[in-house]
């Protein structure tokens, strides 16, 4: 029973006294049921009278009972509320399994199934998407709660020379004018020290802070061990996070007559969620779905590039697989 | 057909060991990849029955196809940056409001110490000195502390500089102008919308009804229909005609319209 019928039930309780008490036919002037006209014509006469009298007692009464029922609808509506709420409170029991079973279906729900359609109304009937791009299959969540509610982050690797910073010997000539950061680099063979001045690049602390805070930093250098770690500390010293790993010129593969490429195998196994910036295609040959590309810095000081780089990074945190969307620099390509 | 499968993934596994010959490489696998499709498509029928005899099935990874695989995650890329476009807009309005606004005030207190025929003295003169004087201090501050960069010049250039990181990809990241109805549906939903809620809220906390009333339920309902509009209503994501042939593209549209509609229809159930 909703509480709209409740209502009509109860106004109509206080109503009913009226007609009885007034009226003894059950055909009186403003009664409902006509059995025949012949019948009405005769009680017609018989409660002309009594009519009269009705008709003076709802004059008052009736608006009276109207004010009355308007009055106390919202108390009437309240009680319908406190009966049903006792009604709830009587089969919450069950209720709460029912839910508890929902909750538990929400959680089992894998989002990675995704679910089985053909393009509606395609364009091209059948041929649609089915020809080159198999049929389309829909996530019942845009985001996996297994990548949403995750603890661990996805992995940043990025690189060093000429994408963080850029570095150059004395006698080198910079056209920056700030003098840059000192390091003294002293290679354990010859013994020699070495001083490099080290520029960063334009918003290299806004960028390291920012995606600090969405990933596991690690820098992947393709230079020696003695020289980067002196300017990984200094770099890690001017933002909020730190970087989880390191890795040199050890760590690559070599390979003659090309360079140094940073094999990502040694970062994780799981390559869907990692993500490579580096400037040289070299480093990334083996990994050139995982990366991403950005000019090599060397002193330009209106470079945005790193700020460009942000909001997508900041996006890429939540896909299931970054390989699908670093893999669309090949084109189409990409789509198999 | 898990056989098959299984094979593919092998051989997919062996080209990507040996990937740096990469141009003979890719042809092959795509190749493999393309005899994959057909022969899915064969046996469409026979797997599509038995995933609906099981209910929920548990499906390898293998099954889902890569054009899926790719327009999903370039769904989840989409929807965070329209998340993005959408705070990076606030943060402009509110600030340039601000802004305006001390910039309104100072305007005022100038106009009153040098402008004004009367002179004015005493502490009413002192209120109005230091007023200027602080909003001067804090515009340089807010200018020097590069405020200003981050919250009026980077969200200005938001599309710019998003495009500019994601052009290498192929995609693009574009605005959507909403027709005039669209604006005004818009409108009656967000006003049916805040009007239900508040109905709800006095109801059931002033008035003390319960959830199931007809009010409260009538009011519940309405919320549910005056549901913003989802999807790419302001901000989507475009694939490059360069890169992509036309029916990738349109595919990606479709593909996108399609889970937004059944996302749409999804919330209004759960909602229920």
């Amino acid at each position: 029973m909703n509480a709209i019928s409740y209502l009509s039930n109860l106004s109509s309780t206080p109503s009913n006294p009226i007609s009885s008490s007034s009226s003894s036919s059950s055909s009186s002037s403003h009664g409902v049921l006509v059995e025949s006209e012949e019948e009405q014509e005769d009680n017609d006469e018989v409660n002309q009278f009594q009519n009269e009298n009705d008709e003076g007692e709802s004059i008052f009464l009736k608006p009276f009972h109207l004010i009355w029922f308007v009055i106390t609808s919202p108390l009437i509506l309240i009680e319908y509320g406190l009966k049903s709420k006792q009604k709830v409170e009587s089969t919450s029991r069950k209720g709460e399994i029912i839910r508890k079973k929902e909750v538990d279906d929400d959680l089992a729900e894998d989002e990675m199934f995704l679910q089985r359609d053909t393009v509606k109304g395609g364009l091209r009937g059948k041929a649609f998407g089915t020809k080159k791009m198999g049929r389309f299959l829909f996530p019942k969540k845009l985001v996996p709660q297994s990548i949403l509610f995750a603890e661990r982050k996805k992995r940043l690797v990025v690189d060093l020379d000429e994408t963080l910073i850029h570095s150059a010997t004395r006698s080198v000539s910079h056209s920056n004018s700030a003098q840059g950061h000192m390091v003294e680099v002293r290679f354990p063979p010859s013994s020699i020290s070495t001083l490099y001045y080290v520029h960063k690049r334009p918003h290299c602390d806004l960028f390291l802070s920012k995606v600090s805070k969405w990933y596991d930093l690690i820098i992947f250098t393709a230079s020696m061990k003695e020289y980067a770690d002196p300017v990984i500390d200094w770099l890690e010293s001017s933002f909020t996070g730190k970087f989880c790993k390191r890795l040199y010129r050890h760590n690559c593969v070599v390979r003659e007559g090309v360079g140094y490429i940073k094999d990502l195998s040694v970062v994780t196994e799981v390559l869907d969620e990692v993500v490579l910036i580096d400037n040289s295609p070299t480093s990334y040959a083996r990994n050139e779905d995982n990366a991403i590309q950005v000019e090599g810095w060397i002193s330009d000081p209106s470079d945005t590039d790193l700020l460009n780089l942000l909001p997508l990074l900041e996006a890429l945190r939540y896909v299931t697989d970054v390989r699908s969307i670093l893999g669309l620099k090949n084109g189409e390509k990409a789509l198999g | 057909m898990e056989n098959l499968q299984s094979k593919l993934d092998e051989t997919e596994a062996n080209l990507e060991v040996s990937k740096k010959s990469t141009s003979t490489a890719r042809s092959s696998r795509l190749n493999v990849s393309g005899s994959s499709i057909s022969s899915q498509a064969g046996s469409e029928r026979k797997r599509s029955s038995s995933r609906t005899s099981s209910g929920k099935n548990v499906k390898s990874s293998s099954d889902i196809t890569s054009a899926s695989k790719i327009f999903r995650n370039l769904l989840i890329l989409e929807d965070d940056l329209r998340h993005q476009a959408h705070r990076q807009k606030i943060l402009k309005w509110e600030f340039t409001l601000f802004l305006s606004s001390l910039a309104g005030v100072a305007g005022f207190a100038f106009y009153e110490l040098y402008f004004t025929h009367d002179a004015i003295t005493g502490f009413h003169r002192f209120i109005l000195q230091f007023l200027l004087l602080f909003i001067a201090i804090t515009v340089a501050l807010f200018h020097l502390g590069g405020e200003y960069k981050r919250t009026i010049v980077i969200p200005r250039r938001f599309f710019t500089s998003t495009n500019k990181g994601v052009r290498q990809f192929n995609v693009k990241l574009v605005k959507v102008h909403s027709t005039w109805n669209e604006q005004f549906t818009d409108y009656v939903r967000f006003v049916s919308r805040n009007v239900a809620f508040i109905n709800i809220y006095m109801l059931t906390k002033t008035l003390r009804l319960s959830e199931s009333n007809a009010l409260v339920t009538f009011w519940r309902s309405v919320t549910i229909r005056s549901q913003p509009r989802i999807g790419a209503v302001d901000v989507k994501l475009v694939l490059n005609p360069r890169a992509f042939s036309a029916e990738v593209r349109e595919g990606w549209e479709i593909y996108r319209d399609e889970f937004w509609a059944r996302e749409g229809a999804r919330r209004r159930k759960t909602r229920l």
